[in-house]
């Protein structure tokens, strides 16, 4: 074995070793990401699960209010029929799951806010803690969601970054979407008295 | 002559220094007992302090009983110096009735008068050297004599210290429900925020404002570790006066992030921000399942936010933790006592200030009345002049004098230290439990 070729098996070992390094590396941080996408999957689904149960007391106390207990049963049917899959978190179906979770989160504030309005219905035991427990999931999901956010950073960062965008192009690392602060959500609410 | 008012003056500056030192003694014992808050119990230390007196008086009554000779003899010297007495007591008598038979004006008044200081000085100057010469001859009386004056003032000194100490004690004890220095605190936040177990493996209560009683800080301790060995859920108790950005979720997250509260994820972090009136009970993310938001909320509601309403954050806390626990351990739920604001008047002995005082006053009283019974019934109680010489009746009186006042402070500063080393078990926060305000 001459020289030459034995300086072409050591430069081919090198880039070896590199490759083996940064896809493994690649992937780790993309399995965090994905990880975190199952945590907050897991959140809103928990959110989803408690809709039934706080339109049921609600409609004990306030059947009439037809139209927001409605409004909250679409929405959660709309929430819950938009699954992403962590392979495929491309910036148009995160928009899509965010509108989606959104709008369940608003049709959830319009019945909270009905509990205010009936007095026997918000001193009712069952609805102060399914209150608490939605207020737990909205932190969860709050939390899921700024853990989801980090790894996905951390995601993007490393398969952006020059040598290894070569190998994320051929090993088709794509780039993920994050979660974007709610829309409205820089602006202060109007409070009226 | 000048002999008696040379005396008079050395006295007089050992009775200041004395009293000086006295009161330096105490004020010293008081510092030091706000430095000792939490390590000493009063009632200990009165213990100790009884017991050492006890011990001494005993043993000072047994060495006594080797000195019955000198006892009798003592006596003697009694007689001898009323012999004096009643010697000069008579020359002042003749010098009142020769007064009498003179013209009464001022100029012989002021003769008579000084006649009688020159009475007075002799009296004085004899007894003087007759005790001198007495004790240069009786050196054993002199040793009971100090014997028994060091043991009373042993005694004396020990009680002082010991109730200056109990005073110090009661003084800090009561510093931290001074609102306006919490008012004043700082804003905790998880970086701020200083974490006991990381240096004290069985320590997990974070006070740095001091809003809970050193007792009620252990107690919570006892509680924690129990659920950290029986239970194997690692947990961290805050309780500050105020947190960053009034809102008390960004510090749990960060705690959790930071010091990774939970072994196995089974961890717990409960903060609370007293004056911000806030309050999150997080359990980890391997706890969720055990201990559900609705519970979290409901010891909030049963045990936390009564008391904090009542300002007993030593209740609050303490009954909060053993809910936590009991509900981790499957049993009943601790009944909480009635609740009232009197909780600063409580100690954790269950003794008032007042009473300390007026023990240790007793006990300084009983001491002295003890002390001059014992020096009467062994024959030194006034033995220097044990007769009185009659007033000087030529006496023109020329004035008074006036008093003063003293007043005092002191000031103190706290820390402590570790000798175990501690940590959190890598645990994390997944956004459960409950908070609010109350």
């Amino acid at each position: 074995m001459n020289k030459k070729t034995l300086i072409i098996i050591a430069v081919v070992a090198v880039i070896a070793f590199w490759c083996i390094g940064a896809y493994n590396g690649m992937v780790s941080v993309e399995e965090k990401a994905t990880t975190e996408w199952a945590k907050v999957q897991s959140s809103y689904q928990r959110r989803a699960d408690l809709v039934p149960n706080l339109v049921e007391v609600v409609k004990g106390y306030a059947a009439h209010e037809k139209e927001t207990l409605e409004g909250v049963v679409a929405a959660r049917a709309k929430a819950t029929s938009i699954n992403v899959d962590a392979s495929d978190l491309t910036p148009e179906k995160m928009q899509q799951f965010q509108a989606a979770q959104g709008e369940l989160s608003q049709a959830l504030g319009r019945l909270i806010a009905v509990g205010e309005a009936y007095p026997d219905l918000k001193a009712n035991e069952n609805f102060l803690d399914l209150q608490k427990q939605l207020e737990g999931t909205e932190n969860r999901i709050n939390e899921a969601r700024n853990s989801f956010n980090k790894a996905v950073q951390d995601y993007n960062i490393k398969i952006r970054k020059f040598p290894n965008t070569i190998l994320a192009g051929i090993f088709g690392f794509d780039k993920m979407a994050k979660f974007e602060a709610d829309a409205g959500a820089d602006k202060a609410p109007d409070v009226k008295f | 002559m000048n002999l008696p008012f040379a005396n008079k003056k050395t006295s007089a500056s050992k009775g200041c220094l004395m009293t000086i030192a006295i009161v330096v003694a105490l004020v010293l014992a008081v510092g030091l007992g706000r430095q000792l808050y939490g390590s000493v119990s009063p009632a200990m230390l009165l213990l100790i302090v009884v017991a050492v007196g006890f011990v001494i008086i005993y043993l000072l009554n047994q060495r006594t009983k080797n000195f019955s000779a000198e006892i009798d003899s003592l006596k003697e010297k009694r007689a001898e110096l009323i012999k004096i007495g009643t010697k000069y007591n008579k020359d002042v008598k003749q010098l009142e009735a020769d007064f009498r038979s003179e013209k009464n004006s001022s100029k012989i008044r002021e003769d008579y008068s000084n006649k009688y200081e020159q009475i007075y000085n002799n009296y004085r100057a004899e007894s003087q050297a007759f005790i001198d010469q007495w004790n240069a001859t009786h050196s054993n009386e002199q040793r009971l004599k100090g014997m028994w004056q060091n043991g009373i003032k042993t005694c004396v000194i020990a009680l002082i210290a010991a109730g200056g100490l109990t005073m110090g004690i009661k003084m800090r004890e009561a510093e931290p429900t001074g609102m306006a220095a919490l008012m004043e605190s700082r804003m905790w936040n998880a970086d701020n925020i200083p974490m006991p177990h990381m240096k004290d493996a069985t320590k997990y209560v974070s006070n740095p404002d001091s809003i809970l009683s050193p007792a009620i800080v252990d107690s919570i301790d006892h509680i924690m570790y129990r659920l950290d060995n029986n239970l194997g859920i690692e947990s961290a108790v805050v309780i500050v006066g105020h947190i960053e950005g009034d809102d008390p979720i960004p510090m749990i997250r960060g705690i959790y992030e930071k010091y990774k509260v939970g072994r196995n994820d089974r961890g717990l972090v409960i903060v609370v921000g007293y004056l911000d009136h806030s309050y999150f009970i997080a359990p980890g993310r391997g706890l969720e399942g055990d201990l559900t938001d609705m519970e979290t909320n409901h010891l909030a509601q049963d045990y936390l936010i009564p008391s904090m309403k009542a300002e007993l954050p030593d209740s609050g806390m303490l009954y909060l933790a053993r809910g936590v626990y009991a509900l981790m351990e499957g049993k009943e739920i601790p009944r909480m006592a009635a609740l009232s604001a009197s909780e600063s008047d409580d100690d954790s002995d269950g003794t008032s200030d007042t009473l300390w005082l007026i023990i240790y006053a007793s006990l300084l009283t009983g001491l002295l009345i003890y002390s001059a019974h014992k020096s009467h019934k062994l024959g030194w109680a006034g033995l220097s002049y044990p007769m009185f010489i009659a007033a000087n009746p030529f006496h023109i009186n020329e004035g008074s004098s006036g008093g003063g006042s003293w007043g005092g402070g002191s000031s103190h500063s706290s820390g402590g230290g570790f000798s175990s080393g501690g940590g959190y078990g890598g645990g994390s926060w997944g956004g459960g439990g409950s908070g609010g305000r109350w």
